[in-house]
């Protein structure tokens, strides 16, 4: 099956293990996707902490919504400020 | 798909939990509530582990969010929907069909006649009706004594009664005996056929016969007939008119309290009941059909108007020409246009609180 990440890791020759570790992806500030996530730590409007191999990653912004969690992947919507992976 | 409410703590560790084995919508995070969605399929689950987490039963519900929306996904019963109503709307300006109804034996032709010439037809706006124009043309018609015309629905209602014809009277059957219908001392007798029971000068009862219905030929030979005679007598007609020394008299203060109720088929869906705080107050209900062609929805209003009473003393030596006079126009309700007024008179009777006016008119008066 077709993985987008996994065409990114084969393309440009990364030795990263694309099943174990995190991707993110942010679409215009008003969405972000991150695959790989271990459980969410904090919820809120202004901001949203998701649990990732290893460390966190803390999505600042307003009007924020967990839209869809399942299984390895959350994403959220709203006005997104800034995203930072500790 | 359902919804769930569950109380805001440990909401992070709730999720994280479910979201390894489901997929969990719209997680929205308030200080009183934590909301989130999920598929119907795993509402049982979802509701297992809530519980095993130690959630007790009132921090959380789920509610059922699309079964009553559902069927209003689909474009196709959307589109459908919009199309009935708006072919309801329009059909609803027009008339489809026109019923005549009522005892028509020979007027029939002449109806559908006069419904023609006035453009009426099963096809046509329901504005372009003009009923009470209809209900005289139909009402000039010989034979026609009564006309009732009203649009229910899309059908124009025609509802007929034709006269009924002298034969039919006189030729109804057994005859039976021409009787008093009043009291009073016979003036004149004009008889056209049967035989006479009274004279001239007789004082006579209601129910007395006046003419029998037979007559009597050169032979001695008695026939059935119907008995026809023009009988006059002095009758005495009566009323009365009872005054009390003070009267009731009602004063609106202008305070209206309005309730109203919407029901459907007689159960009720919505009502504003306000609690009616009024001594004295009259009540004025209407009831109005929203649409009496798709669904019977109707809403019915009361109106509480609230009154004083206060007493009003009638001063009856000073108004008793007043209410004699109101007696007599109660006496002449029995007097025909055609009756011969010979005599007026009145007494005035007094008793503790109340007295009676009698007043007595004495007139000629066609008694059969």
């Amino acid at each position: 099956m077709f993985n987008f990440f996994s065409e990114l890791i084969a393309d440009y020759g990364l030795e990263i293990d694309g099943v174990s570790s995190f991707n993110i992806i942010n679409m215009s500030n008003k969405l972000v996707y991150i695959e790989g996530q271990k459980g969410v730590v904090k919820i809120s409007s202004e901001s949203m902490s998701i649990r990732i191999k290893g460390g966190l990653v803390e999505v600042l912004g307003q009007n924020l919504k967990l839209k869809k969690i399942s299984g390895s992947t959350v994403c959220i919507v709203g006005k997104i400020e800034s995203i930072e992976s500790k | 798909m359902y919804k769930f409410e569950i109380s805001p703590r440990n909401t992070e560790r709730v999720i994280s939990k479910l979201s390894t084995k489901y997929t969990i919508f719209d997680v929205t995070k308030s200080e009183e509530k934590v909301t989130f969605c999920c598929h119907d399929k795993d509402r049982k689950n979802i509701l297992k582990t809530l519980k095993f987490m130690g959630l007790d039963k009132t921090a959380y519900k789920a509610v059922k969010m699309t079964g009553i929306f559902k069927p209003f996904c689909s474009v196709g019963i959307v589109l459908g929907l919009v199309v009935s109503a708006v072919l309801w709307i329009v059909s609803s300006f027009f008339i489809t069909d026109v019923i005549v109804m009522g005892d028509i034996d020979f007027t029939e032709q002449k109806i559908y006649e006069t419904l023609k010439q006035n453009n009426i037809q099963n096809l046509m706006f329901k504005s372009s009706v003009d009923i009470k124009k209809l209900e005289n043309a139909i009402e000039s018609i010989d034979y026609v004594s009564y006309v009732s015309i009203v649009i229910r629905g899309n059908a124009l209602i025609i509802n007929v009664r034709e006269q009924l014809t002298n034969s039919e009277i006189v030729n109804s059957g057994n005859f039976a005996p021409l009787v008093s219908v009043y009291d009073g001392m016979i003036t004149s007798i004009k008889l056209i056929q049967g035989t006479l029971a009274v004279g001239v000068g007789d004082i006579v009862k209601v129910g007395d016969i006046l003419v029998y219905p037979y007559s009597t030929d050169s032979n001695g030979d008695t026939r059935s007939v119907q008995p026809l005679a023009d009988v006059v007598a002095d009758v005495y007609i009566t009323s009365s008119l009872t005054v009390y020394d003070q009267r009731i008299e009602k004063s609106y203060t202008g305070n209206v309290i309005k309730n109203y109720q919407i029901s459907f088929l007689g159960l009720p869906l919505y009502s504003v009941e306000n609690e009616v705080s009024y001594e004295h107050y009259d009540v004025e209900s209407k009831e109005v059909y929203i649409s009496d062609t798709l669904l019977p929805i109707k809403i019915k209003y009361d109106e509480y108007h609230e009154y004083t009473e206060s007493y009003i003393d009638t001063n009856f030596a000073e108004n008793e020409q007043i209410y004699a006079m109101q007696t007599r126009e109660i006496a002449l309700l029995n007097v025909k246009n055609y009756d011969i007024i010979k005599n007026e008179s009145y007494v005035v009777r007094d008793f503790d609180g109340y007295h009676v006016i009698e007043f007595t008119i004495t007139a000629s008066k066609k008694i059969a």
